[in-house]
């Protein structure tokens, strides 16, 4: 078969035209994308050249109770949690306040089925205890908390569980964090349901407000 | 004809030019009319003004003092705009923990605060949807769910501006008054802006938001750090967006949503930067991104935890 010449010209300019089209519609597809991420002439801020800090807000301090110490003559007053315990027996099985007589008696524990001494430390309660019965700090409850919630854990350690405030570049400034018991309590830990705040309101509000200040005498 | 027009003294042809003359002068004053508000509603500078990207810095320290000046006489209070630039090697994402969202609708409350919203109307560039667990059509969200929450049978999905990567709002735009940013941002030229509305009817995700009247807000209530392109106050007729709150990130700083969320389930961040806590998201969670079939390529990053 013969192809005249014409048609030939004709078939190049189409092809042409066909790619430059495909071309065209590459480019309005995928340029903002390039420009966006293309120009990398200084290379990405690094959150390791950080210089500020990561600062941990509200972990609990070492608790006191106020004690009722009338018989002494002293009047009510805080005291060390060693005050009382030291004077009596641990008692491992203890789960709930419900059977206690003296102390803790409104307090509601919901926690699976942890027991009191599975966390505070039966030989100093100024502390508490970690699994394998290690003495732990009040202030370092994170690393408590941890032992069975590790993918919350996780999760807070790089970023996306518990919140933060401040800087997300720390080579500009400080980020502070909150600790776990900032938003669970630790004996009843699940977040409790709450009324949302900020309704939207209606849309038919915004257009009588906007009649209403259309309508106004210009100043 | 010659006779007719001798009669009568006043041609056909005279009658229908006077006429059209007449309408053309009526036409033309109706046209001009609104020009009579003029100096009540804008000043000859704001009417001369350049495109964002025509202004040069001596220009815009003009217009940044115009504007401090007008923020001062409309609304008594003193601000300052600044207009931070995007930074080399930042590209900015936001990542949200569908799983601990609880819908209190705090952030929504923050950006209204920091973005200078109007009062009355409680604007927000955040809606949040509550949404039946087993479903993730965002059209079947709702947004005026009264409490307690978060409900055992619902999830709650706050969405903003998407910073796509392809924006079909800046796509419509017939006068350039939307464009992305080096950063990620896309953002809007308040000045520029003609108020045709189509980015808003462009954008899939209700992002985008009108300003049907000026903002009213309480001397004290306005947020004095202000930037050109994020929240200072905005003029009537206008378009407006999330800007990734650019007068805070473009600082370094934290947006105002992210900060006002109890729970943490918003992780914002550079994308370019293999350290941050976004790009742990998107490494190590299952993220999915709103309509991905629009091809709208969003910076903005949805998961659950396993």
């Amino acid at each position: 078969m013969k192809i005249s010449p014409l048609a030939t010209v004709a078939l190049c300019v189409t092809s042409f035209a066909i790619a430059l089209g495909g071309w065209w519609i590459y480019r309005i597809s995928f340029a903002p994308f390039q420009d966006a991420t293309a120009e990398q002439e200084t290379r990405p801020r690094l959150a390791k050249e950080a210089s500020f800090p990561i600062s941990i807000v509200g972990a609990p301090q070492t608790p006191t109770v106020l004690a009722d110490l009338s018989e002494t003559g002293e009047g009510p007053k805080e005291v060390a949690c060693a005050t009382c315990h030291t004077t009596r027996s641990p008692q491992i099985e203890q789960r709930f306040a419900d059977g206690l007589d003296e102390f803790h008696q409104d307090l509601e524990v919901r926690h699976g089925s942890l027991s009191c001494l599975s966390c505070h430390n039966a030989d100093n309660y100024d502390t508490l205890k970690l699994a394998d019965g290690s003495p732990i700090d009040f202030e370092n409850t994170m690393q408590l908390c941890a032992q069975c919630h590790g993918p919350q854990h996780r999760d807070y350690q790089n970023g996306s569980h518990g919140g933060m405030t401040g800087y997300w570049d720390l080579s500009r400034g400080p980020r502070s964090r909150n600790a776990c018991t900032v938003c669970h309590d630790a004996h009843s830990p699940a977040y409790p349901q709450f009324m949302p705040i900020f309704p939207p309101k209606d849309i038919e509000l915004l257009k009588e407000l906007a009649k209403a200040s259309r309508s106004q005498p210009q100043h | 004809m010659t006779e007719t027009e001798k009669k009568s003294g006043l041609s056909r042809r005279t009658v229908v030019k006077g006429l059209g003359a007449t309408l053309g002068a009526a036409a033309f004053a109706k046209a001009i009319a609104p020009l009579t508000t003029w100096s009540a509603e804008q000043s000859v500078d704001e009417f001369l003004q350049k495109h964002y990207h025509e202004l040069g810095p001596d220009e815009m320290n003009k217009v940044i003092a115009r504007l401090e000046e007008e923020a001062k006489t409309d609304y008594g209070a003193d601000v300052t705009i600044s207009d931070p630039k995007p930074q080399a090697g930042v590209k900015f994402a936001y990542a949200l923990n569908l799983s601990i969202c609880i819908g209190c609708r705090r952030c929504a409350e923050a950006c209204h605060k920091e973005n200078n919203h109007d009062r009355a109307t409680g604007n927000s560039y955040i809606r949040v949807l509550e949404m039946k667990k087993g479903s993730l059509d965002m059209e079947q969200g709702r947004v005026d769910y009264q409490g307690p929450v978060p409900k055992p049978d619902s999830f709650y999905m706050p969405v903003q501006c998407q910073q796509c990567d392809a924006p079909p709002c800046v796509d419509v735009c017939p006068v350039e008054a939307t464009w992305k940013e080096k950063d990620g941002i896309v953002a809007v030229d308040y000045n520029w802006c003609i108020g045709c509305r189509y980015c808003e009817a462009a954008c899939p995700y209700h992002a985008r938001r009108f300003n049907w009247a000026k903002p009213q807000i309480p001397a004290e209530e306005v947020n004095p750090d202000q930037g050109y392109l994020s929240n200072r106050i905005r003029p009537q007729g206008v378009m407006e967006k999330c800007t990734f709150c650019l007068h805070r990130t473009r600082e370094g700083k934290l947006p105002a949503c992210l900060e006002a969320c109890p729970t943490g389930s918003r992780v914002f961040g550079n994308i370019l930067d293999p350290e941050s806590e976004i790009r742990w998201v998107l490494e190590n969670k299952r993220v999915f991104v709103l309509k991905e079939e629009l091809g709208t390529k969003p910076s903005f990053y949805y998961f659950f935890d396993e």
